[in-house]
């Protein structure tokens, strides 16, 4: 849809609007087996889309209201306004192909709803059927025009329509004898629409039915036809392998009648008509003209028309284009390269950590300042962090172990390892953003937007990137995150739909700090300066009990320093904010009194007939010709009177 | 000459007049000096009981429509002043035109904002939460990360012991 609102003037009246409704795909093959030779000849294959056509003119306002299921009632303060149907049948088919290969191929564009995908006829095409009104190669698909439909089947007068018809699936029925009327409740028109894409053009949605001699046609079919043509038996000629050899084929829809259904999900295609969410704004709409906010009209296109430089983006019509790009998790991490073990320790256990280091056999360390052993040991405690997250968002938990310090097991101390397995991407949360205006005061600058993510802070976003951007919906602004518990930090993933806009960082664990040093490193350095002042009695040394020495040795080392359980740095702070991701909107307000548009006007920026202008305008540089008789006076009296603005 | 005066109850900037009452004046002149922007006309003194009704009138032979915009009362006659409307007038001539139409009161472009649309300084805003706690307020448990292989064996103790004393 168009950034532009459109020139909404043509359909608040009496006008002509189009309703394209599907009714029936099918594809059908057919072929003949010889019996003698088991030769095939005669395949063929065929793409048919059925649709009923409505065009209804309507003599009063008229507006299409869309309910959450997508029903689109079309109302009208008119009971007479005058429509017709017709049945239309848009069929490819192949000439024979015999023994030669089947060419397909996908159909990424034509009008919408018409085909999801198309085969390319080799050689010719054949029409055939009783109801067959046009056989239309493929590539004319997306010029067939509407201003003129074909169609049969069908009889009217100018107050009846002799057709009625039941939407398919039990959705609402229409008698098309009173097409418009009113309310909801009491309009026969009602059609089923995908107003996020549907309405404006995505492939209907088949159903497969499969019947004998098949081979590899997946349950169901998609919008993705050439793959399901691709992973047919047709495809690759071999359609009538299964097929016993004394049968003689020859009836096509007697062999196999790939895919048919009645479209259930299938979207209508409406033109013309403007459409809204607002059922209190249709009917005030029909009450007295004033234009939903939402309000939405599908143009019908002249495709014939020329892309002049000066029409090219006349209503800012350019449409972005994302690719996906979702985060995902690698297949190793660090942890898992390194050799570090992480374990998910409790404050008591690290209480028992502390008192287990604390209790080692000094025997052992007197050896090891020999051996050097220890010397580092305290060195081996890598970090000690408050993350408060769960497991899984770390990695997972493993099995309980003993806890490893370097050379060092505590077998008596066993924890929760964790952090063993990729931490995954977890998603945080999601935000859909909705006008207030649908207007340019959902944009920047007026409209602000901010995002606060925990431990990171406030994170601008790109307004414009949400609220439309390019003239679309709006978007859904996804936030994951993944943590890592080895750097501490969370890493957010902010994201526009499936399309990831940047990643920001923030700290999140907080260092603890470890004073291990009160233990390990004081018994490093008793043993060091043991070492070197009384290496002349090593051997009682080695033998005696070290503790009665510490008196006399601690003279040479450092006082031992306090111990300290955990503490917490500043960062602990981040805790007491609120866990959850906040977005922050600013929006501007309007002060426009309520004649606004009849004494000053909303802005246009179009180029229009004279003739079709209705209500107040204001034209910049009129180019007005001097007519026979007029006088330059008389020219400068319009060209002043337009550029001040009149009523039309 | 033959003159139409009409009621015209639509507003000057109305392209389109609507004119009701029409009354075809008989035996009208055109003042001698005049011109065809802002002529003068005059009529009969006997019309002028009637006169008081009309504002607009349009004259064939100049094929214009024109405001009335002065009535004078002479001994005889009225000399009414006119004031051409040009835009009504000519309208037939420029209508099929294609112009640049810059504000509008039924064609709107939401997504234009050209400063003439005022905007009220005092904002609003929508903060909302979403998603799910990023952190866990009441996690008491600490990531111990550690490095080593763990304790030697008593031959690896051994060997270790025996090459120190060495």
């Amino acid at each position: 849809m168009a950034k532009l609102e459109t020139d909404f003037s043509e359909y608040t009246g009496a006008h002509v609007f189009y309703a394209h409704v599907p009714y029936r795909s099918a594809t059908d093959a057919s072929g003949r087996k010889s019996i003698i030779d088991g030769s095939k000849s005669n395949l063929k294959m065929s793409l048919l889309h059925s649709m009923f056509t409505y065009v209804i003119k309507s003599t009063d306002r008229v507006i299409g209201y869309i309910d959450a299921d997508n029903m689109c009632y079309i109302l009208s303060n008119s009971s007479t306004d005058i429509g017709y149907n017709g049945y239309t049948d848009y069929k490819i088919l192949t000439s024979n192909y015999n023994n030669t290969d089947f060419e397909y191929k996908a159909q990424t564009s034509v009008e919408q709803n018409i085909a999801s995908g198309m085969i390319e006829y080799v050689s010719g095409k054949k029409s055939g059927g009783g109801n067959i009104i046009s056989t239309i190669a493929c590539a004319n698909l997306p010029t067939i025009s509407y201003d003129a439909p074909t169609y049969s089947s069908y009889s009217w007068n100018t107050t009846l329509i002799g057709y009625n018809a039941k939407y398919p699936n039990g959705k609402l029925g229409w008698d098309t004898s009173q097409i418009l009327y009113d309310t909801k409740d009491t309009t026969q028109l009602v059609i089923h629409v995908d107003d996020d894409a549907g309405m404006y053009g995505t492939a209907p949605v088949q159903g497969t039915r499969i019947e004998e001699y098949v081979t590899n046609v997946p349950a169901f079919i998609g919008s993705n036809f050439a793959t399901w043509v691709e992973q047919t038996a047709l495809a690759n000629n071999d359609i009538l392998d299964k097929v016993a050899p004394s049968n003689d084929i020859s009836s096509g829809s007697n062999i196999i009648e790939l895919l048919t259904n009645t479209m259930p999900d299938s979207n209508a295609i409406i033109y013309n008509l403007i459409t809204t969410h607002d059922y209190n704004a249709a009917l005030k709409f029909l009450n007295d003209g004033t234009i939903p906010a939402d309000a939405k009209v599908n143009v019908k296109k002249d495709k014939s028309e020329e892309d002049s430089d000066n029409e090219s983006g006349e209503d800012g019509n350019k449409e972005s284009k994302f690719d996906e790009n979702e985060p995902s998790a690698p297949t190793v991490n660090s942890v898992k390269l390194s050799n570090l073990h992480n374990y998910w320790i409790t404050q008591n256990q690290m209480q028992s950590f502390y008192s287990s280091v604390w209790e080692t056999d000094l025997t052992d360390f007197v050896k090891g300042a020999f051996t050097g052993i220890y010397s580092n040991l305290i060195s081996n405690v890598v970090s000690l962090k408050f993350m408060p997250t769960t497991a899984e968002n770390l990695g997972g938990t493993g099995d309980t172990s003993p806890v490893i310090l370097g050379f060092k097991t505590y077998d008596d101390l066993t924890i929760q390892t964790i952090g063993n397995t990729t931490a995954p991407i977890v998603t945080i949360g999601s935000y859909k953003f909705a006008k207030e205006y649908n207007s340019f005061a959902d944009y920047a600058p007026y409209t602000d937007v901010k995002l606060y993510l925990p431990f990171v802070g406030v994170v601008p976003i790109d307004t414009n990137l949400f609220m439309g951007s390019g003239g679309g919906e709006t978007a859904t602004l996804n936030v994951k995150a993944q943590y890592d518990l080895q750097s501490g930090l969370i890493t957010y993933f902010i994201m526009r739909n499936k399309t990831m806009i940047s990643s920001v960082s923030g700290r999140m664990a907080v260092e603890v700090p470890v004073s291990l040093q009160s233990g390990l490193d004081t018994f490093s350095t008793i043993s060091r300066n043991f070492v070197g002042k009384a290496t002349s009695f090593a051997g009682n040394a080695i033998s005696g009990n070290p503790i009665g020495m510490v008196s006399d040795i601690a003279q040479g080392s450092a006082s031992a320093p306090p111990q300290t359980v955990f503490a917490s740095t500043g960062g602990d702070g981040a805790f007491y904010a609120h866990p959850k991701c906040m977005i922050m909107i600013r929006h501007p307000q309007y002060n426009r009194p309520k004649n606004y548009s009849h004494v000053v006007g909303f802005p246009a920026y179009v180029t229009k007939k004279v003739s079709d202008l209705q209500g107040f305008n204001i034209v910049q540089n009129p180019v007005i010709p001097l007519a026979d008789g007029m006088t330059g006076a008389e020219h400068d009296m319009i060209v002043t009177a337009m550029q001040s603005g009149l009523y039309y | 000459m033959n003159i139409d005066f009409y009621t015209c109850t639509s507003k000057t900037e109305t392209v389109q007049k609507v004119l009701t009452k029409e009354r075809i004046m008989t035996g009208c002149k055109l003042l001698d000096a005049t011109n065809v922007i802002n002529p003068t006309v005059l009529i009969r003194a006997s019309d002028i009981a009637t006169l008081a009704d009309y504002n607009y009138l349009r004259i064939p032979q100049f094929n214009r429509y024109y405001y009335i915009s002065n009535m004078e009362y002479r001994s005889n006659v009225v000399a009414v002043s006119c004031e051409v409307d040009a835009v009504f007038s000519w309208y037939a001539k420029y209508k099929n035109t294609s112009q640049l139409v810059t504000r509008s009161e039924n064609i709107r472009n939401r997504y234009i904002q050209d400063g003439s649309e005022p905007i009220h300084s005092d904002n609003f805003y929508t903060y909302v939460n979403f998603g799910i706690d990023v952190f866990d307020k009441k996690c008491d448990r600490l990531i111990l990360t550690t490095a080593g292989k763990g304790s030697l064996t008593a031959t690896q103790k051994a060997m270790l012991e025996e090459r120190s004393m060495k």
